[in-house]
C-alpha cells in the first residue's frame, strides 16, 4: 500500500528525520531567504505517515481513539490529511506518550485553576521541542539567533512571564528560557515575573536605561500581560518610551476567563504607541501546551503582505469544515487542525478549539498562511436558552 | 421628530389607548384575547401558516421544525383555557372588598430568543389585566411580534392600538422605553442586570432570565416509548429554547441499560431528523458542536466507558452517554448527554451545579411516592414546571414562567385596611 511502511520506523529514526529537517530549515542561508522554508510535500507526507504509524502503535490511547474515529489500523491510512486528529482535551483525558512514563524528562501543563483537569505534554527529550522553537524564532522575531555570534548581535530581552525555575511546567517559560539561554541573557535579568507577579517597575527602569542607550530589546510576554502593563502606565500618566530601532515585541495568549478583553488590533496599536514602535515589529505568536511547534505572524519579515500566521516546513495546518471535517473552501472560516511532526513523542495531529482562516498572499515567497479567529464557542443565534450563556459557563466552572 | 421622541410619544399613544381597554371588564377582555388565541391555535389557520414560512425564512429553523413547534405550542392555548386561568387568579384580578386591582398604565415588554409561544403570550397577558403594551421585537425573531399585531388588527381591533412594536436605536429611546411603570424583560442575565439598573424603585420588573431544562427517567421510563418522547422535546425548536432539555438523568440504570436507552434515543431523533430536520448552522456553532463531539468521542475512547451516538449526516443530532454526571458545556441543536446517577441524593449532587437556572424538568418512570419526592426536589431546585417528557414544549397556559403568576404578577394590589 503506497505511502505507510508495513513496520513502524523505530523512534530514534524518526526523531532523526525531523531534527535533520529542522536543521535544514534552521541554517542562516534558509532563515533568511524568503523562500529558504520551501515545502517538501512529499517529505512531510513520508514522516508523517511513519510518525502515525508509530505514535499508533506505541501510544494506547491514541490507538484507542482511532479506533473510535473508524481507523481500527494504521493500514487504512494513506495520506497525512486522513491521519486522525485528537481534540486538545486529550491531552487531560490521557498521558498521550509513545514512551514509557518513567523515561519523560519534562511535563508542560496547560493553564487551570485548582480543581480543574489540565492537559499535559509529557516529553522524554528536549533536542526537538527546543529545535524547533529556535528556528521558528529565528525565522520570524529574532533573525539575530543565525548570526555568527547571536549574543552580540541580539536585543536584549524583557520577558514577562516567569522563570522557568518558577514555573518548571509552562512551556511559555520554558521556550524563553531557551531563547535566553541561547542569546547567552541570565534569566535573572530577562524575567520580569517575580513568584506569579509582575515587576512593572524594574519592567520599565530597564526599557528607559535601553532607550537611552539606544539598545535594542525584545519585549515578550502573554497578551494579558502587556494589558496589565499599559493599563498601569496609562492611570500613571506615564510617557511613551522611544525604544531603539531594531527593538520589537512578541505577545501570545488570549483572555480565556479574563475579567477584560481588547482585540489584537487594540492591542497592538496600544503598544506600538507606549513603545514608539510600527506595528510591523510586533508578532502575536500562536502555539499550546500540546504542541512542539509555534507559529508567529508574519509582520517582521514580511512587510508588505498581509499579517498572517506562518508555520515551519515540519508542520501542516488545516482549515476544516466543522461538518464534514474535510478541507474548508479557502478564505473560509473552520476549524484548525494541526499536524506537527515536531511531536514525536506525544500525538502529531491535533484538532485545536480555535477557529480559523486560510489567508491568500498572491504567491508571497515567504509563504502562505492563516489566521486565527477565535475559540469555537458559538454564539447561539436562535435560542433563549442559557446553556450557550456565559452564566452557565461560569456555573461549570469554564472559562466565558 | 427625534427617536427618542418617537418611543415616548409611542408610550403616550398606548397609555392613552389604555382607556378604551379598561372599559372593557376582565371578562370582556380575556374573550377578546381568547378569540386571538383561538385563530392562532389552529395549525391550518392562516396565523399559524403565515407564522411558520416568515419565521423560517428570519431564523434559519426548518419550516417543519417550525410548524410542528407552533402546532404543539399553541394546540391548548385556547379561550376555554384563558378563561379558566383567569378564572383561577380571580381573586387577584378583580376589585374585592378589602382589595383593589389595578393595572398597569402601560407594560413595556423587553422580548428575547426567536421561540414564538413565550412573545405571543407576553404580548398578550397585559391586555388581559387591561394594560396596554409597547413592546420591542428580539433581534432573532422579528416576525412574531408583526404576525401577533396584526392578527390583533383583524380579530381584535380594539386591541390593536393597546400595542406597538418598537426599535430603540440609542440612550434616549432605551430611557423612553424603560420608562414604562411595569416592564417585562427577557434574555441573558447581562441583560436582566442592565435592565433593573435602569429602573426606579417603584417600577414592576418581571424578569425572565435565559434558563435550561433537563430530563430525569427512573428505571420504569427506559423505554422506546420516552425516548420518542424525550427526543422530541429535544428536536423542537433545535433544542434552543430554555424548556429544550440539554441533559437526561437516568436514576438507578445501570451502564448497559442506559446505553441501550442512548441507542433508542439516537433512533428516536434520527427519525426526527426526517420529519424535521435540524435548521441552519453557522460556521461558529458547527464548529463548537464538533468541539464538543470529538471531545466527548475521545473522552470515551480513552475512558472506555459510555457511548456516542452520532448521526450519518454530520453534526444533525449527538447522543453521548457520558461516563459521569459531570456537568459539562451544552452546545445545542440536538446535542444531548444522557448521565446515569445512583439515587435521588447522586441526582441532587449532580444538579448542584445548575442551581436555579433550571427551568422545566421532564420526569418518568419512577413510583408515585418516589416521584413526589422529587417534584418537591425541583421545586426547592427553583424549577418552574415539571412535565412528562414530550409535553416541555408545550407549557400551558397559565404556567407559571420563572414562577411568576401569569397574570397576577402584571397588576398593582392595593390593600384597603380601613
Amino acid at each position: 500500500m503506497p505511502g505507510v511502511s508495513s513496520r513502524a520506523r523505530p523512534r530514534a529514526d524518526l526523531d532523526a528525520r525531523v531534527l535533520e529537517w529542522i536543521g535544514e530549515a534552521a541554517r542562516p542561508e534558509s532563515l533568511v531567504a524568503p523562500d529558504g522554508w520551501d515545502d517538501d510535500d512529499a517529505r512531510f507526507e513520508a514522516l508523517a505517515l511513519d510518525l502515525f504509524r508509530y505514535q499508533f502503535e506505541h501510544c494506547e490511547p491514541y490507538a484507542r481513539f482511532c479506533e473510535a474515529s473508524g481507523v481500527p489500523t494504521p493500514d487504512r491510512i494513506v495520506e497525512w490529511r486522513a491521519i486522525p486528529a485528537v481534540p486538545a482535551s486529550a491531552f487531560k483525558e490521557a498521558r498521550l506518550t509513545s514512551f514509557p512514563a518513567d523515561e519523560a524528562c519534562a511535563v508542560f501543563r496547560t493553564s487551570g485553576t485548582t480543581g480543574q483537569s489540565r492537559g499535559e505534554l509529557h516529553l522524554d527529550t528536549l533536542e526537538i521541542y527546543e529545535a524547533s522553537l529556535l528556528a521558528s524564532l529565528a525565522r520570524s522575531f529574532v533573525p539575530e539567533l543565525a548570526a555568527p555570534e547571536p549574543a552580540r548581535a541580539a536585543p536584549r530581552l524583557c520577558i514577562l512571564t516567569p522563570p522557568p525555575s518558577q514555573a518548571s511546567d509552562s512551556s511559555l517559560s520554558h521556550m524563553f528560557g531557551t531563547l535566553a539561554e541561547r542569546l547567552g541573557q541570565e534569566a535573572a535579568e530577562v524575567f520580569f515575573v517575580e513568584q506569579g507577579e509582575p515587576d512593572f517597575a524594574r519592567f520599565d527602569a530597564v526599557l528607559e536605561d535601553a532607550a537611552r542607550e539606544g539598545q535594542p530589546v525584545a519585549l515578550c510576554g502573554t497578551a494579558f500581560a502587556f494589558v496589565h502593563w499599559l493599563d498601569r502606565r496609562a492611570e500613571g500618566g506615564a510617557a511613551s518610551f522611544r525604544l531603539a530601532s531594531g527593538s520589537r515585541l512578541l505577545e501570545t495568549g488570549g483572555f480565556k476567563g479574563r475579567s477584560r478583553e481588547v482585540t489584537r488590533e487594540e492591542l497592538h496599536g496600544s503598544l506600538a504607541k507606549a513603545t514608539s514602535t510600527e506595528t510591523t515589529r510586533i508578532v502575536n505568536q500562536y502555539g499550546m501546551t500540546e504542541l512542539g511547534s509555534q507559529f508567529y505572524d508574519s509582520s517582521w519579515i514580511d512587510t508588505t503582505g498581509p499579517r498572517r500566521k506562518l508555520r515551519p516546513p515540519w508542520v501542516r495546518v488545516r482549515i476544516i469544515d466543522p461538518r464534514t471535517r474535510r478541507d474548508a473552501r479557502p478564505g473560509d472560516t473552520g476549524i484548525i487542525v494541526i499536524h506537527d511532526l515536531a511531536n514525536t513523542g506525544s500525538v502529531a495531529a491535533l484538532q485545536t478549539a480555535d477557529l480559523g482562516r486560510a489567508v491568500a498572499t498572491d504567491g508571497s515567497p515567504w509563504g502562505e498562511g492563516f489566521e486565527v479567529l477565535g475559540r469555537a464557542q458559538g454564539a447561539e443565534a436562535r435560542g433563549c436558552s442559557i446553556a450557550a450563556d456565559e452564566t452557565f459557563r461560569r456555573a461549570l466552572g469554564r472559562p466565558a | 421628530m427625534s427617536a427618542g421622541q418617537r418611543i415616548a410619544s409611542a408610550l403616550s399613544r398606548v397609555r392613552q389607548s389604555a382607556r378604551a381597554l379598561r372599559a372593557l371588564e376582565l371578562g370582556e377582555r380575556a374573550a377578546l384575547v381568547g378569540r386571538v388565541l383561538e385563530a392562532w391555535s389552529e395549525p391550518e389557520g392562516p396565523w399559524q401558516r403565515r407564522l411558520v414560512t416568515e419565521h423560517a425564512a428570519h431564523t434559519g429553523f426548518a419550516e417543519e421544525t417550525v410548524r410542528r413547534g407552533l402546532a404543539l405550542g399553541l394546540a391548548d392555548w385556547k379561550a376555554a383555557a384563558l378563561g379558566s386561568a383567569v378564572e383561577a387568579e380571580a381573586h387577584v384580578l378583580s376589585m374585592r372588598d378589602g382589595s383593589r386591582s389595578e393595572p398597569f398604565e402601560a407594560t413595556s415588554v423587553l422580548l428575547a430568543g426567536s421561540i414564538p409561544m413565550p412573545s405571543i403570550l407576553q404580548l398578550l397577558s397585559p391586555l388581559v389585566v387591561g394594560s396596554p403594551v409597547l413592546a420591542k421585537a428580539a433581534s432573532r425573531d422579528r416576525v412574531t411580534p408583526i404576525c401577533l399585531h396584526d392578527s390583533l388588527r383583524k380579530l381584535a381591533p380594539e386591541f390593536a392600538a393597546c400595542v406597538e412594536v418598537v426599535e430603540p436605536e440609542d440612550e434616549e429611546d432605551a430611557r423612553a422605553f424603560f420608562s414604562a411603570p411595569c416592564v417585562v424583560a427577557s434574555g441573558s442575565d447581562a441583560t436582566i442586570r442592565a435592565v433593573r439598573e435602569r429602573l426606579r424603585g417603584g417600577q414592576r420588573l418581571i424578569a425572565h432570565p435565559n434558563k435550561l431544562s433537563i430530563a430525569v427517567v427512573g428505571n420504569r421510563g427506559l423505554d422506546a416509548t420516552t425516548a420518542d418522547a424525550v427526543a422530541l422535546d429535544v428536536a423542537l425548536w433545535d433544542q434552543l429554547g430554555c424548556l429544550s432539555p440539554i441533559a437526561l438523568y437516568l436514576v438507578g440504570a445501570s451502564e448497559d441499560r442506559a446505553d441501550h436507552f442512548a441507542g433508542e434515543l439516537a433512533r428516536a431523533l434520527d427519525g426526527l431528523e426526517l420529519e424535521m430536520p435540524q435548521g441552519q448552522l453557522g460556521d461558529a456553532v458547527a464548529a463548537e458542536l464538533r468541539g464538543e463531539l470529538e471531545d466527548a468521542r475521545v473522552r470515551i475512547a480513552m475512558r472506555g466507558r459510555g457511548v456516542l451516538r452520532e448521526s450519518a449526516d454530520p453534526l444533525r443530532w449527538t447522543v453521548v452517554r457520558e461516563a459521569d454526571a459531570e456537568p459539562r458545556p451544552a452546545p445545542l441543536h440536538r446535542f444531548v448527554r444522557i448521565h446515569c446517577v445512583a439515587d435521588e441524593a447522586s441526582l441532587g449532587r449532580a444538579l448542584a451545579p445548575l442551581g436555579s437556572l433550571v427551568s422545566t424538568v421532564a420526569l418518568s418512570g419512577f413510583d408515585k411516592a418516589r416521584e413526589k419526592a422529587l417534584c418537591e426536589r425541583f421545586a426547592a431546585l427553583g424549577a418552574s414546571r415539571v412535565c412528562r417528557p414530550g409535553q416541555m414544549q408545550r407549557p400551558p397556559l397559565d404556567w407559571h414562567h420563572d414562577g411568576y403568576a401569569p397574570f397576577g404578577s402584571l397588576v398593582r394590589r392595593c390593600d384597603l385596611d380601613i
